[in-house]
């Protein structure tokens, strides 16, 4: 079942407004963007993950459960990079015909399996941690968004885990019908997954239109303005990690200019 | 005030699809009285639910379309106004209440609609507290929508809905998705609104038995035509018979019944439509039906066992299990319901049969072969589901590439799965069908057509998920009549249910679950007439065997039975 969902704490995490997260998030992305070494980028993701657990409680169990996709992509971009490197290799470890694997490109491949993790796990304390509800109030009361594309986000929110489970069961009244069993090889499993995808996008559309008719008769879209019922407050810690993480970021950036380390191409 | 106030009125109304220039809706002319709790029925696709849709402005306003005649909804030109001004005057709640949510919490939702219409924060805080103590789900109000049952998400919907304080309040299917506990909260909610609130009711549903008691007006629809209109009473007493076979309409069984006892001959003063009636005239019937005698029901199935579970027990953790202990032990070619209230364990059940889910301790036993350790597609050979939602089922681009599909993995030749496909047409009565791409059938047809695909593979059990979800009487009886062919050629069913009726009529033995646990399994006639003692929701009585309670109350009168048919057809023998 799904697993990228709010989930409720008191964490200071939990407590800091979705817009300042938001920008902690971006920084963490910048950050690791810059970094070109696998050791600081697995500091940096230590870091993540510590701050995870620590600062926005998140249940343990979830929280690595949840990154197993980021694990795997990971791991592909990694394959990817050590095989399809183009650049100079100082040292080659192996090679089989055009296919070698050299330092440089198993350098970089870490690094970017790592910088997957950062964003990943970054993305995953803010998901975790961040109300939808409260995500539409700073979008709409605070960045000024219209209410309508705000609420584009929260259908999205309603709408994973209930297509989650209509995909399962897709795959349940598939699996009945023998297609393991007949569509075999990889243009079966093609086969297969276009049979999975047509039902799906239907029975999508079909939610998608009963939702903006349900949505149309309660006068959703009437006046460009909506009242809010909920207040939130923006707590100053909030400001704080998300200046420190791009001063972090901006710091950084520097060294490596001054160092000569970086080079803007 | 004008004559249209705070009612429905249409004139001559008609609405034509976008891109179509034939009207779906042709002439309608419907009037409501403010307070009225009126049922629109009809078989499948007769335009009840384009109507709804219509009277709300989403036709033609959002999705298009055209119309003509006069529309008049609390008062208000809907050709003239827009959807938000509708929207104070009439609210709408369908049938798949996850589809029409938008909010993520009880309270937010119930709050949108008033939110949209810029009324005060603290009036919409009143008004979220007001209405959820209305729907009887106070202190819900930071709840998340996902955890609720189906029955509370619906009333989270009415909530949602009233507290846009409209004057009249318009239900698709509401119940359709619910078990009857769920049903009965549903109503009970709609009937306190009526009565405490004054405000105008119009209830789109299949099977009426239950709400007859509390409707005024009976509006009935077909080929998107208004064919009758009016008090239920004087539409049952003389059209019961014609609404059944030629609409193929799903009739009160106690109209039913009292239509069948004046055919004979017999003039009650006021023809009875619920129970409470019918049996106030017992002193003048009883002459009448104490000469009548029911024919025993046979069993018609082998007494040798296709399917045995042992101890079967599933959970997703440990902890928690959803199926516990079940021993249970089915007679082939027989047919055997399933109940229980939502999350008893049913689907959990037959997904561990077919081997979707794994169960954690147990064995099953098909046809004297241990199936535990069996894959699900070396269940599938033996074991056909038809799940509840057939478009899921569905793989191919035509009807005909649809049946044949399942005998791919066969060694049969083409011309013989030509063959196979034709006789299967016939059977599921889909011919002319053929080339008709799955997804664009009717329901029925869509139901008939997953039988089919079943079919094909000669299954020695059949599992049903709901098969008379969506169905109107028509539909469901042709359903039945295949499944009791497939009965009489030794395919045992499993049937997984909340209809009553189906029970009552079809099935051999019901297996009753709460709690992942078996709590009754034998006869139906036995199930029904111990409801109390079992102490479950999650069936309703029929209501023929309520007539019968009261006529067998002082001593035994005349056998039971559980469906008006098998009394009519006494009836109809003296």
């Amino acid at each position: 079942m799904i697993k990228f969902g709010y989930i409720k704490n008191d964490s200071i995490f939990g407590k800091i407004d979705s817009i300042n997260k938001m920008f902690w998030l971006i920084g963490i992305a910048v950050l690791s963007y810059f970094i070109t070494e696998p050791v600081l980028q697995l500091i940096l993701f230590f870091c993540i993950v510590l701050n995870g657990l620590i600062l926005a409680k998140l249940p343990p169990k979830n929280f690595f459960s949840a990154f197993t996709i980021f694990l795997i992509f990971g791991f592909i971009m990694f394959l990817m990079q050590i095989v399809f490197y183009s650049g100079e290799e100082s040292l080659i470890y192996f090679q089989v015909g055009y296919l070698k694997i050299g330092h440089e490109g198993f350098r970089n491949g870490i690094n970017l399996c790592l910088r997957v993790f950062v964003v990943g796990s970054s993305a995953l304390t803010y998901i975790i941690t961040t109300e939808p509800r409260r995500m539409i109030y700073d979008m709409v009361a605070r960045a000024g968004i219209p209410y309508r594309f705000a609420f584009a986000f929260y259908a999205a929110f309603r709408y994973i885990p209930i297509m989650e489970v209509e995909a399962i069961n897709i795959r349940n009244a598939h699996i009945v019908r023998g297609t393991l069993e007949i569509e075999k090889g990889l243009k079966g499993r093609l086969r297969i997954l276009k049979c999975l995808a047509v039902p799906l996008i239907v029975s999508g559309l079909r939610k998608a239109k009963m939702s903006a008719i349900a949505m149309e008769s309660r006068a959703f879209g009437a006046y460009p303005k909506r009242t809010l019922t909920y207040t939130y407050t923006v707590p100053f810690i909030g400001y704080c990690i998300n200046i420190s993480i791009w001063i972090i970021a901006l710091s950084y950036l520097i060294y490596l200019i001054v160092n000569g380390l970086w080079q803007f191409s | 005030m004008s004559e249209y106030e705070g009612s429905v009125y249409l004139r001559d109304f008609c609405f034509a699809f976008p891109d179509s220039e034939t009207p779906f809706l042709k002439n309608i002319d419907i009037s409501i009285n403010k307070g009225e709790f009126v049922i629109i029925t009809g078989p499948s696709s007769s335009g009840k639910s384009t109507l709804a849709l219509c009277l709300v402005g989403i036709y033609p306003k959002v999705l298009g379309g055209s119309t003509s005649g006069t529309i008049k909804v609390g008062g208000l030109n809907v050709h003239k106004v827009e959807t938000e001004d509708i929207s104070t005057k009439a609210g709408i709640v369908f049938q798949d209440p996850d589809s029409q949510f938008c909010n993520l919490f009880v309270d937010e939702e119930v709050a949108f609609g008033p939110e949209n219409l810029l009324v005060k924060a603290t009036e919409i805080s009143d008004r979220v507290n007001k209405y959820l103590k209305f729907v009887n789900l106070p202190k819900y109000n930071n709840k998340k929508i996902a955890e609720l049952s189906g029955g509370q998400k619906q009333r989270v919907a009415i909530a949602s809905v009233l507290a846009m304080e409209p004057e009249i309040l318009i239900l698709d299917q509401p119940t359709a998705n619910l078990d009857p506990s769920g049903k009965e909260d549903i109503y009970e909610t709609l009937y306190k609104l009526n009565q405490e609130t004054g405000l105008t009711l119009i209830l789109i549903e299949h099977q009426i038995d239950e709400l007859i008691k509390y409707v005024d007006k009976l509006i009935i629809m077909e080929d998107g035509k208004v064919i009758e209109s009016g008090v239920p009473r004087d539409i049952f007493r003389h059209k019961s018979q014609q609404l059944e076979q030629d609409y193929g309409l799903w009739v009160p069984e106690i109209c039913r019944l009292s239509f069948a006892i004046e055919e004979t001959g017999f003039e009650f003063d006021r023809f009875p439509i619920t129970v409470q009636e019918f049996v106030e005239q017992k002193e003048i019937l009883f002459p009448c039906l104490s000469s009548t005698k029911t024919i025993e029901k046979k069993e018609n199935y082998a007494k040798k066992t296709a399917l045995e579970i042992k101890d079967l027990s599933f959970g997703y953790s440990s902890q928690k299990k959803l199926l516990q202990d079940l021993s249970l032990s089915i007679n082939k070619g027989s047919i055997i319901a399933v109940m229980g209230e939502n999350g008893s364990g049913k689907t959990t059940l037959s997904m561990n049969i077919i081997g979707l889910l794994k169960s954690q301790s147990g064995t099953i036993i098909l046809d004297s072969q241990d199936i535990t350790d069996q894959k699900v597609s070396h269940r599938c050979r033996k074991i056909g589901y038809v799940f509840q939602y057939p478009d899921h089922q569905f793989i191919t681009n035509s009807v005909a590439e649809e049946i044949a599909y399942g005998l791919k993995q066969t060694s049969l030749s083409q011309q013989q799965i030509d063959d196979i496909v034709k006789d299967t047409l016939k059977t599921v009565e889909l011919e002319g069908l053929e080339e008709r791409h799955p997804l664009t059938l009717g329901m029925g047809e869509k139901r008939r057509l997953s039988i089919a695909t079943m079919i094909v593979q000669r299954p020695q059990i059949l599992i049903l998920d709901e098969p008379s979800a969506g169905l109107d009487y028509k539909n469901c009886k042709h359903m039945m009549d295949i499944i009791l062919k497939m009965c009489k050629e030794g395919v045992t069913i499993i049937m997984i249910t909340h209809t009553t009726y189906l029970v009552a009529k079809y099935a051999d033995a019901v297996i009753l679950l709460d709690k992942g646990q078996k709590v009754f399994d034998g006869k139906p006639e036995d199930l029904f007439n111990n409801l109390e003692a079992i102490k479950t929701k999650a069936i309703e009585k029929p209501e023929i065997l309520k007539v019968f309670d009261c006529i067998n109350s002082k001593g035994k009168i005349m056998d039971q039975c559980l469906v008006a048919d098998d009394l009519i057809e006494a009836l109809n023998r003296r």
